[in-house]
């Protein structure tokens, strides 16, 4: 699996509860720009020194993209820490980003 | 057989269906609540990504609000998008440049662009073209890429306003050339300066052949020397005279060329104006290249600085043999000529004294107011005669007379006394300290007197002051004789007690042979003493002489 393999490539290994999150965008568009900061504010809240963030310009980067099997985007790729997960959106919804971490929050 | 799966294994995938699921419809939600920019959609070409509407609004911001205009061309040159701040350069609204042709909007050759932009479909390039805008030409800089377009093809075009870079631009230029301007300006100072340096340069060497020139063509022999003596430079002459080379006489190597009698005399003359940084003069002998001695006045003048020092000396040395010899032969005629003249003068005086005492029988009284009148004339006579006689005795070396010590008070009161019945035409006044000893011969000191009394007559007008004093001074006896006569000049004061010097005055016809003073000062010599003249033009002259005093 592509994923698997992806996941080999990397630099550290993954511990149980650390994550390595990939954010797909589009440029300086408004949705990409929001995903960034929405991501951002969640990761440095709920995931603090758990997870390591890279964001991919898909304009930049169009290689990357490709071997991702990316829809639409902005798209989250989530790996370690349980099943591979995958979002799609400006990140708005914190739930689901709590359930795609598989983390317990309260509002 | 395929082995069934577990009730355990079954769960585990329904719920990562059920995940997958949640993931679809999380995504068809998020696209349908606008919170997807862009699509990947797989089609025979490989993933093409579909950019959603609004989604290059940031785009369109940074496009409409950049300084620079931007342009979309379709293959036919037509317009088909402008930013406003194209609009705004041309000062067009949009609908009169959408659907135009880009040509319209170019000043001047319509050619250049079109072949830039027929260019720019194959490569990127970049052109400066002149817009006509709302306020006349304007210079842009036009950057051109050829664009895929929904599989169709478009060229893109930056238009950079150059106004302000032109005007820079300009203003550099302006100012370059007025650095230009300023550099020429200096160019031809620094010409001039060379141009003048070049003629003073030139006026310099033609000044030194012209120096050199004279100096090696007057019939003098001219050096220079440094205040420590040594010499540095001499004319041709002296090469041509001495035969020697610069080598053997620079320096102190003069000191060869001079008649071994006269150098210690040289010596003391030359290191002495060196020591005073004064003129220096001094009559010698020099060795002519034959081996032969000639007679030379040198005379040298130092050379100050603007601060008063002594930079160099430049001398002279004038051949004087031949009036040299001239005056040895008038020194030897005067000799005989008085000695010859002396003989029947002597006996002439002796008839003539004889005629005064005759008595055998009367003699008329005119007669014997001739025979007085031809008696001082006699005198007179006498007296040349015997100033002649010194004169030809001092330059033999032979004036000699005895010394003993003397009272100068009585030799000066007999003086003052003969000089009231010889001039009673004059206000003789006298000041004379009694008791001043001296070593000398009386005869010949009251002979120096009467000569400065004699002076002092000549060249005074009638009824002035004639002041003769005598005193103790400090170690020293003076005797000074003061008139309000003509007074000497400071040349006339440099010559004075030379041989035959006399001072002319039209006013004054004055008699004698100038020898009077020189005598007196070879007397004065002779007794170790000091003779000289304080004087000042026009108000009168004080003539003294000094000699050591006895205790």
């Amino acid at each position: 699996m592509k994923a698997n393999k992806w996941l080999n490539e990397g630099n550290s290994p993954h511990e149980d509860n650390s994550y390595t999150l990939r954010l797909f965008i589009t440029g300086a568009s408004p949705n990409s720009t929001r995903a960034v900061e929405n991501l951002k504010s969640f990761c440095d809240k709920y995931l603090v020194d758990r997870y390591q963030l890279e964001i991919i310009d898909v304009y930049q980067q169009p290689d990357i993209a490709e071997k991702e099997q990316i829809i639409a985007l902005p798209l989250l790729l989530k790996k370690g820490g349980g099943p591979d997960r995958r979002l799609i959106g400006d990140m708005s919804d914190i739930n689901k980003l709590a359930q795609c971490f598989n983390i317990d929050i309260k509002i | 057989m395929e082995q069934q799966p577990n009730y355990q294994q079954l769960l585990d995938e329904i719920k990562e269906l059920r995940w997958q699921l949640e993931e679809a419809n999380d995504a068809i939600d998020a696209i349908r609540t606008g919170q997807v920019d862009a699509l990947i959609v797989k089609n025979n070409d490989g993933p093409q990504l579909y950019t959603l509407k609004s989604a290059d609004q940031t785009y369109r911001v940074f496009i409409e609000k950049m300084n620079e205009g931007a342009v979309t061309l379709n293959q036919a040159g037509i317009i088909t998008y402008s930013n406003s701040k194209f609009t705004e350069l041309l000062g067009l609204p949009f609908e009169k440049v959408l659907g135009y042709h880009l040509n319209d909007f170019v000043h001047g050759d319509k050619a250049i662009i079109a072949n830039v932009i027929k260019t720019s479909w194959d490569k990127d390039c970049k052109a400066e073209v002149d817009i006509a805008g709302k306020n006349g030409v304007i210079p842009c800089l036009l950057s051109c890429n050829a664009m895929e377009f929904d599989g169709g093809l478009a060229l893109s075009i930056i238009v950079t306003d150059l106004t302000v870079l032109k005007e820079n631009q300009k203003q550099l230029e302006l100012q370059f050339d007025q650095l230009e301007e300023a550099q020429l300006l200096t160019q031809k100072l620094n010409d001039e300066l060379e141009e003048t340096v070049k003629e003073r340069t030139k006026d310099l060497t033609i000044s030194r052949e012209y120096l050199k020139l004279l100096t090696d063509n007057i019939p003098q022999m001219t050096w220079t020397n440094l205040p420590t003596g040594e010499v540095t430079f001499y004319n041709q002459r002296w090469y041509n005279y001495t035969g020697l080379s610069h080598h053997e006489t620079k320096e102190w190597g003069w000191q060869d060329v001079v008649h071994p009698d006269d150098l210690p005399l040289v010596m003391e003359r030359y290191l002495a104006a060196l020591a005073i940084g004064g003129i220096f003069e001094v009559e010698n002998r020099y060795k002519k290249h034959d081996g032969t001695y000639r007679w030379h006045l040198n005379r040298a003048i130092p050379l100050k600085n603007e601060f008063g020092e002594n930079l160099f000396w430049v001398g002279t040395a004038t051949d004087i043999e031949e009036q040299k010899q001239a005056m040895d032969k008038k020194d030897e005629f005067i000799g005989i000529a008085s000695h010859e003249l002396k003989t029947p003068l002597t006996s002439l005086k002796g008839y003539i004294q004889i005629m005064g005492i005759y008595k055998k029988e009367e003699v008329p009284p005119a007669i014997k107011q001739y025979i007085n009148k031809a008696s001082i004339a006699v005198n007179k006579l006498q007296h040349l005669i015997n100033d002649l006689l010194d004169v030809s005795k001092i330059q033999a070396g032979r004036l000699s007379y005895q010394m003993k010590d003397a009272d100068l008070t009585e030799m000066v009161n007999a003086g003052i006394e003969n000089a009231i019945q010889m001039y009673p035409d004059y206000q003789v006044e006298y000041q004379v300290e009694p008791q001043l000893l001296v070593h000398g011969n009386p005869e010949r000191l009251e002979q120096v007197l009467n000569n400065l009394v004699s002076n002092a007559a000549k060249y005074s007008k009638q009824h002035t002051k004639i002041t003769i004093k005598a005193q103790a001074l400090d170690g020293h006896v003076r005797v000074s004789v003061t008139d309000e006569g003509i007074g000497l000049s400071d040349e006339q004061r440099e010559k004075i007690f030379e041989r035959f010097y006399r001072v002319e005055d039209k006013t004054f016809t004055t008699s004698g042979l100038g020898m009077g003073l020189y005598i007196s000062a070879e007397i004065i010599q002779q007794h170790n003493g000091r003779i000289d003249v304080e004087s000042e033009l026009g108000k009168g002259s004080t003539f003294y002489f000094e000699l050591p005093r006895l205790k």
